[in-house]
């Protein structure tokens, strides 16, 4: 019987009511997810997949949102009074330029929204947002709501019917919590308008929402290493192109202009930014704010709905931590820091630092340390320079050990995998022992080499699919390592042949089969090459 | 596997789809907000409610407790009187309502600010306000013929130094 190891720690979901109901919500949006990033990684590659780049995609969109509104702020009137002919002005007079900036400005908006919206339904389904991550999502929150203010407020600048309805429709909302003074409503009554409210929301507009929301996401992304804040190139100009082409194809027009004694009758609403207005229509003004506040609320709490217990944090062992740094760089939740050494240790300057709070538990830490290494035999248990508590690499060698034992058949395997991807515990192949990790990134590369030296054929590495991970970068590190592109580097001596890397979701567990018997046939030849390879072999041998 | 030429048509597939989903959803559905036969009664009123009580002169011992700067002769009550409105478009109750007045002290303001669709037309128009306690009924009313074409706004404000309701 082949040997399956479950590490006893899980940071998946845990057997009660709580995580069975929230597995419930999560799946069929996950696994739509998946589905389209199978459809996107066959026409963008893993490379350039929108769904793999969301955050920094909505970045991007933010930069031409504000490269377009610098040329619009040239040529725009902020009085309330000219307001509407400059904009009219751009949008026909100049339409070549202004107004394709103008339309740039308002669909790269629409996109941004929409893509952050991706975003977050991304990571919720995926469950990226719980436990340490809690952070990322709270501060998420009120960037969502700098975004929507930003939007509505554009619509405001153009002075058009559109806007006069969002100004009245906005100031009832406020005069519902009559803590101003004086009635919003009444600056937008015909023999009261005024520019003093409308240079206000200029100002927000212009200035203040758009310096709040680059404060915003830098807060929002502060708990995430090497964060990626520029979108991959072929992403970005495929993006911009296309918005070039709906500027083009349908240029974004006003409505009629604003006049105060006149109802508009129909409007063509943004349903990205506008789409709460009709409510208001409908519903009191308070009621519309319990709804918005309790939503907001509801936002907030949702990643303690439930908690998620996640693995105890990595614990520094500093007799075996020679302040390499290796393991600062590779943690994807700024979780280590490196500090001056505290033990006095005459040979190094040096020591990693966990910060409990900030650690998720990923283990990627451990597969870069350099003293994570298997055949270190000199110590009866192995130690290494940052440790997994629950799933210590001690554990992980003697699970090594086992499962290379228990494998029978021509043709050994041995397969690592995670928590997160393709599920191997039911495999029942004689000839395939596995060991599931918290993450491939745990893997130390020369586990790798232990496993081939102690008698496996092939080891076969299987965690999230290339371009996304559940822990940021646990495939793409161990991938970079086995490459001998990071370290610590798998050594140059292992026959490349004789590994393989595969990222494969939960949902594709076909193509890991087929990948798995492909990887059999190669190691069968290797194992026992052809008679044509042996005569060949001969030849350079005699030759 | 998909070759490039395979790929960069996939994705210009996608952004199309991308686009048209942008473009409909940022201009192309409407939302009718009246009716082509409907226009618009606005009441937009704000009113101060005269005041609950009378002035009354202070005895001099009153005013002796009084600390020297607070000695005004005359002690008014602060607090105004709700505002009682109601609008009644022919025999059809717009509104109808008791309104109290801001602040604390119940001294402030009342403001309304109401939208009504009806339909355009002659309407026969009745606004009521009664502005203090001591009024057995309505103190101000006002009856109005207008006649609205589709989409205008009929602005129903109040003014007490002009007489009261004031249409516009
Ligand atoms: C408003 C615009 C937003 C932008 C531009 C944005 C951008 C980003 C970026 C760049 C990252 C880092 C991704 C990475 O490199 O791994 C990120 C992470 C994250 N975002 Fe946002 N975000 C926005 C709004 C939101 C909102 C509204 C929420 C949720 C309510 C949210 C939830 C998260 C979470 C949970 C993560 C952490 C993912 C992780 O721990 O791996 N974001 N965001
Ligand atoms: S386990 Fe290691 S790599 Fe992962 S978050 Fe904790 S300290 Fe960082
Ligand atoms: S990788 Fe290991 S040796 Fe290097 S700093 Fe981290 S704990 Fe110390």
């Amino acid at each position: 019987m082949q040997y399956q190891h479950q590490l006893l720690a899980s940071d998946t979901y845990q057997n009660t009511v709580g995580d069975h109901l929230l597995k419930l919500l999560h799946k069929p949006i996950n696994h739509a997810y998946l589905y389209l990033d199978k459809w996107f990684n066959l026409a963008f590659g893993t490379h350039w997949n929108p769904l793999y780049h969301l955050g920094s995609l909505a970045i991007f969109l933010f930069w031409v949102v504000l490269v377009s509104g610098l040329y619009l702020f040239v040529f725009f009137n902020t009085s309330i009074l000219g307001a509407y002919h400059s904009v009219e002005f751009l949008t026909h007079e100049q339409w070549y330029l202004g107004g394709v900036m103008r339309s740039l400005h308002r669909y790269a908006s629409d996109a941004a929204i929409a893509t952050v919206l991706l975003h977050i339904l991304r990571e919720f389904s995926l469950d990226r947002y719980r436990a340490t991550r809690w952070f990322s999502w709270i501060t998420g929150v009120p960037t969502l709501w700098i975004v929507i203010l930003l939007g509505i407020s554009g619509y405001w600048l153009v002075w058009d019917q559109l806007a006069q309805y969002i100004a009245i429709s906005s100031s009832q909302l406020m005069d519902a919590l009559t803590i101003f003074s004086s009635a919003m409503t009444r600056n937008f009554l015909p023999e009261n308008l005024s520019d003093r409210f409308f240079t206000l929301l200029a100002f927000l507009h212009l200035l203040g929402l758009p310096v709040m929301l680059i404060f915003a996401l830098w807060i929002h992304v502060k708990r995430l290493t090497k964060v990626e804040i520029v979108v991959p190139r072929g992403l970005a100009i495929g993006c911009f192109l296309a918005l070039l082409v709906l500027s083009l194809v349908y240029p974004a027009v006003s409505h009629p202009q604003a006049d105060l004694t006149k109802a508009p009758m129909v409007l063509n609403l943004d349903w990205f930014y506008l789409a709460g207005f009709p409510l208001l229509d409908y519903w009191a003004p308070l009621t519309t704010w319990f709804l918005m506040i309790g939503l907001t609320l509801l936002l907030m709490i949702v990643p303690w709905l439930p908690p998620k217990r996640i693995p105890a944090s990595a614990i520094v062992q500093l007799s075996h931590c020679n302040g390499c740094g290796q393991c600062f760089d590779d943690c994807p939740f700024d979780a280590i820091s490196m500090q001056a050494r505290t033990d006095g240790s005459p040979r190094w300057k040096r020591e990693a630092v966990v910060v409990p709070h900030l650690c998720i538990g990923c283990g990627i830490c451990v597969g870069s340390c350099p003293y994570s290494n298997p055949f270190r035999r000199s110590e009866v248990h192995l130690t290494t320079g940052v440790d997994m508590p629950e799933y210590p690499v001690h554990e992980v060698r003697t699970a090594t050990d086992k499962a290379l034992a228990s494998i029978t058949g021509p043709v050994k395997m041995l397969v690592f995998s995670c928590s997160h991807g393709v599920d191997v515990s039911d495999l029942n192949d004689p000839g395939v022992g596995s060991i599931r990790l918290v993450c491939t990134g745990m893997l130390p590369p020369a586990f790798v080499e232990y496993a081939l030296k102690k008698g496996a054929d092939g080891v076969f590495v299987s965690g999230c699919r290339s371009g996304d991970c559940f822990y940021r970068f646990g495939n793409r590190w161990m991938a970079q390592r086995l490459h001998g592109e990071r370290v610590p580097h798998l050594h140059a001596r292992v026959e490349r042949d004789r590994v393989h890397v595969f990222g494969a979701a939960e949902t594709d567990k076909e193509a890991f089969l087929r990948e798995i018997a492909a990887f059999r046939e190669r190691l069968q030849k290797i194992r026992q090459p052809s008679s044509e390879h042996l005569s060949k072999q001969e030849e350079v041998n005699h030759g | 596997m998909v070759n490039n030429g395979w790929r960069y048509g996939l994705q210009v597939l996608n952004y199309l789809i991308w686009i048209a989903l942008i473009g409909y959803l940022s201009s192309g559905v409407s939302y009718r907000l009246l009716e082509p036969n409907q226009a618009m009664i606005t009441l937009a009123l704000t009113h101060s409610g005269q005041l609950k009580g009378e002035c009354r002169k202070r005895t001099v011992e009153e005013l002796a407790k009084l600390p020297p700067n607070m000695r005004a002769p005359m002690e008014c009550p602060r607090g105004r009187s709700p505002i009682e409105v109601r609008i009644v478009a022919d025999n059809q109750v717009l509104f109808e309502k008791t309104l109290l007045p801001a602040g604390l002290s119940g001294d402030g303001r009342v403001d309304v600010y109401k939208q009504f669709k009806v339909p355009s037309g002659p309407h026969q128009l009745l606004m009521q306000l009664k502005d203090s306690v001591k009024a057995d009924s309505f103190n101000y009313v006002r009856e109005e013929k207008v006649t609205l074409v589709p989409g205008q706004i009929q602005f129903i404000e109040f003014n007490a130094n002009v007489g009261g309701f004031v249409l516009k």
